[in-house]
């Protein structure tokens, strides 16, 4: 009879871990994806003058249940973006969302994502997000997975409307570009 | 204080608190560029992560993305593009599917499995490539680890281990519809939604398949299937999973009815039908980073109505795994599991060949196992050792011990070697199984082999020695070689005994035939695997396997010479994947099997083409089109048994198109 030890996830899955042998690297999801947040800060320009209640920080808000936890603040907390001190913000509910300059929002707050933009009208805020179709809806820059990898996806017609510049290299990583 | 300095520091404080890999590694992250951090692997789900290009096992991944660029329209033709694996289509709806030798239809000694559930059927010896299927679009990856996976795995993973994962709901939210036809697969579609209700993400699919005869045969087939797959957490240390599926087919075959007068024997096409179900339970706490307890618990049935017996099988399965951190440089894994089935056997009513005596049965299996992973020194040398015991109702007490040792000359080379013991515990067609089959017919005589399953069948032993070597250049290629050497013992044998007259007119002869362990074997060979990054839209893979394989039945055995010669010699592929401009994909492979003198089958050579294009990120248009050039090319004959009766069924070209649309 097959007496089979089930050698299951996630250890399973670990053992012979998702990672093909070409593979560098290896991290948790989240860290990986706020690590990203920081290159788009770097490759993304605010216009001057832009959210000035953030009074002098640059700042990262989430929207909805944060995935990141403590990781994000221990990997980006003592980070700086054009001198500026990176503070990382969670928003719970619709009413407390305020200007900053990144804001992630989690997928299963995307519904509210007309709700989000209108609030967020005529500031530039960069918005991400990991929701299939987030650019199609007028969100600007989506987490998606592919192997396991992270790559994005870019919705340049909204971020020429916030008056974000971003760069030819992050537009040029992007799996693919809405222009 | 200087950065490095201040950096070892904090990795001390780190290994002092216990959380070394995570936190240690996350601060790097922010010094990677984008090009880096696009090439960062993550753990699907957040555990000790650990590179494949370090485990010392042959091990493949086929990804999701290889998987829908492929072409492939079933789980055996994906297996194709795996070094190591054999993979023949004996007819439209039947496949044989093995890993480093002796492929048949009734293989034995791989263990296939889905999301840890095992598909491999003991009463049938095999697995059900027909029925066995999920939607591909939902599938994380297919991972195939050559050599004995014993320690871990338990029994039948003697010469492989196939699993294919699932993703989580969680990574399969939102909807999507995808249909198309063609020839051969004349026409199928799949739905999925995944959604969330409250907090929980869940999926619900479902998923059809219709395929035509093949040239000649009267094989054509069907497969429904639907289920689903719920995914939460605590909101703190305990992650849970819930998924279950059902399906039901239809196949036809060609079966050979005997009868004691005349016409003797006819020639009918029938229709055989499968169905079953399956539901799943799986809880995971994590205490730390190197530290968790997981238990599983699944229920499956199984229906198998085929010509010449009905088989029905309720399976129930639990297993539970404690991972823990000993000592300095040790990370122990113990774990048990307990296993029961209920077996039930009807004699058909079409063509009844098999009896299993009884007809009913029922069977359990304790199982237990431990291993340790040794760092014998840091980041160079890492020694495992482990081994699997069980209880089952056929042979008793059975252990498999591994050990194996890993080599880590740099971050991106490792060297491994490796020893394992594995069995394959009897089934109960081994042991309680008469099958009677016509296997002459001379002018009015029939002779009727029957096939007798032994009490005292033992357990088929290997001990198989490996070796590898990975290693990538410049980020660019990647190298993957395995080799092996495994000795075999106690394999199943038929032994011809005497023979009875039943009927003198028509004269009616009945063979005796006893299963018994009468056949050694030696295997040797080796498996390269090659992965080339031309450039960001370009990959180049390619694989080549050598298989070598020396039988020595006992002096009485019968029929297992030709085993040897049924497995190809050389195989290779060599496969593109290339992203064109205006969201245009064009993928293709070439493939190489060699021939199986055992059965005069010829080598051949085939390509797969497919070309693909998304006009809009929700919507893809592909056109998919197999086994070009060989236009009508023939790729096993199943031995002389009832089923297919050694009709020869041959694979031809076949061309199909596909739309999937997002929501």
């Amino acid at each position: 009879m097959a007496a089979v030890f089930m050698w299951v996830m996630p250890q399973g899955e670990d053992a012979f871990a998702a990672s093909p042998a070409y593979a560098e690297t290896i991290a948790k999801e989240y860290p990986l994806k706020a690590a990203f947040l920081y290159n788009f800060a770097k490759f993304v320009e605010w216009p001057p003058e832009s959210n000035p209640e953030t009074q002098g920080a640059f700042v990262i808000g989430i929207f909805g249940d944060d995935p990141f936890g403590r990781d994000i603040d221990e990997l980006l907390g003592n980070k700086t973006i054009n001198n500026k001190k990176i503070i990382v913000e969670r928003f719970l509910s619709l009413k407390e969302v305020r200007p900053c300059h990144i804001l992630f929002i989690n997928s299963s707050e995307v519904k509210k994502l007309e709700d989000i933009l209108d609030r967020l009208e005529g500031k530039s805020v960069l918005t991400v997000s990991e929701t299939s179709l987030f650019t199609h809806n007028g969100g600007m820059i989506n987490f998606v997975m592919e192997d396991n990898k992270v790559r994005f996806e870019i919705n340049k017609q909204a971020t020429d409307k916030a008056g974000l510049r971003l760069s030819s290299q992050l537009l040029k990583l992007a799996k693919s570009v809405i222009a | 204080m200087p950065k490095k300095v201040v950096f070892v520091l904090a990795l001390c404080l780190l290994v002092l608190s216990g959380r070394a890999f995570a936190v240690a590694a996350a601060p790097g992250l922010t010094e990677l560029s984008l090009e880096e951090l696009m090439n960062v692997e993550i753990t699907s789900v957040s555990k000790t992560p650990q590179v494949l290009s370090r485990t010392a096992a042959a091990v493949h991944v086929i990804s999701n993305e290889e998987i829908r660029r492929s072409g492939a329209a079933t789980i055996p033709d994906l297996l194709r593009l795996v070094p190591g694996v054999q993979v023949v289509r004996i007819d439209a709806n039947k496949w044989a599917v093995s890993v480093r030798g002796f492929n048949d239809r009734f293989t034995n000694n791989l263990l296939v499995l889905m999301d840890g559930r095992i598909l491999y059927d003991p009463l049938f010896s095999g697995t059900h490539w027909d029925i066995q299927d999920t939607p591909f679009e939902d599938i994380d990856r297919i991972e195939v680890i050559r050599g004995p996976g014993g320690t871990i795995w338990g029994s039948n993973a003697v010469n492989g281990v196939i699993n294919i994962i699932t993703k989580s709901a969680k990574d399969t939210q939102g909807g999507y519809v995808s249909g198309g036809g063609g020839d051969t697969e004349r026409a199928f579609g799949e739905f999925r939604y995944g959604g969330k209700a409250g907090d929980v993400p869940f999926r619900v699919y479902s998923k059809y398949t219709n395929r035509d005869d093949s040239p000649q045969g009267h094989d054509e087939w069907y497969a429904a299937r639907a289920g689903g797959r719920a995914d939460w957490d605590n909101g703190g240390d305990t992650r849970f999973t819930l998924q279950g599926d059902g399906y039901e087919g239809q196949m036809e075959a060609t079966i050979t009815r005997w009868f004691r007068t005349a016409p003797l024997a006819v020639v009918e096409d029938v229709r055989e039908d499968a169905s079953g179900g399956n539901v799943m339970g799986r809880m995971v706490r994590e205490f730390n980073e190197k530290s968790d307890l997981q238990a599983q618990m699944y229920y499956d049935y199984t229906f198998r109505g085929s010509a010449h017996v009905e088989l029905t099988r309720h399976t129930a399965d639990l297993d539970v795994q404690y991972r823990f951190p000993a000592f300095d440089a040790q990370e122990v894994i113990v774990g048990g599991g307990y296993r029961v089935s209920w077996d039930e056997t009807v004699p058909s009513l079409v063509a009844p060949v098999s009896v299993f005596i009884p007809a009913d049965r029922h069977d359990d299996v304790w199982s237990w196992f431990v291993q340790d992973e040794i760092t014998l020194i840091e980041d160079l040398l890492t020694l495992t050792i482990g081994s699997k015991f069980e209880v089952n109702d056929y042979t008793g007490f059975e252990y498999q011990p591994s050990a194996s040792l890993a080599y880590f000359i740099d971050d991106k080379s490792t060297l491994w070697g490796s020893v394992t013991r594995a069995v394959r515990v009897p089934t109960p067609a081994d042991v309680h199984s008469v099958t009677e089959f016509p296997s002459l017919l001379v002018g009015a005589t029939t002779v009727t082999t029957r096939n007798r399953g032994q009490d005292e069948f033992k357990a088929e032993e290997i001990i198989s020695y490996e070796s590898g070597f990975r290693t990538q250049f410049y980020d660019k290629v990647s190298v993957d070689l395995a080799s092996f050497y495994s000795e075999y013992r106690d394999l199943r044998t038929a032994e011809l005994y005497g023979q009875e007259i039943l009927n003198p007119f028509p004269t009616r002869l009945i063979q005796n035939v006893s299963l018994e362990n009468n056949l050694e074997a030696r295997t040797y060979g080796g498996e390269l695997s090659l992965n080339y990054f031309v450039t960001k839209d370009w990959r180049l893979s390619g694989g080549y396997t050598y298989l070598y394989m020396h039988l020595t039945p006992g002096p009485t055995s019968d029929a297992s010479e030709g085993v040897e010669k049924r497995s190809p010699r050389h195989s290779a592929f060599a496969q593109s994947f290339i992203q064109l401009p205006w969201n245009w994909q064009l993928d293709s492979a070439i493939r190489y099997v060699d021939e199986l003198r055992g059965l005069n089958v010829k080598s051949y050579v085939v390509a797969d083409v497919r070309l693909a294009w998304q006009p809009r990120p929700d919507w893809e248009l592909s056109l998919a089109a197999r086994n070009l050039f060989a236009t009508d090319h023939l790729e096993y004959i199943q031995p002389l048994f009832f089923e297919t009766f050694g009709l020869a069924r041959r694979v031809e070209s076949s061309v199909y198109g596909k739309v999937t649309v997002k929501f």
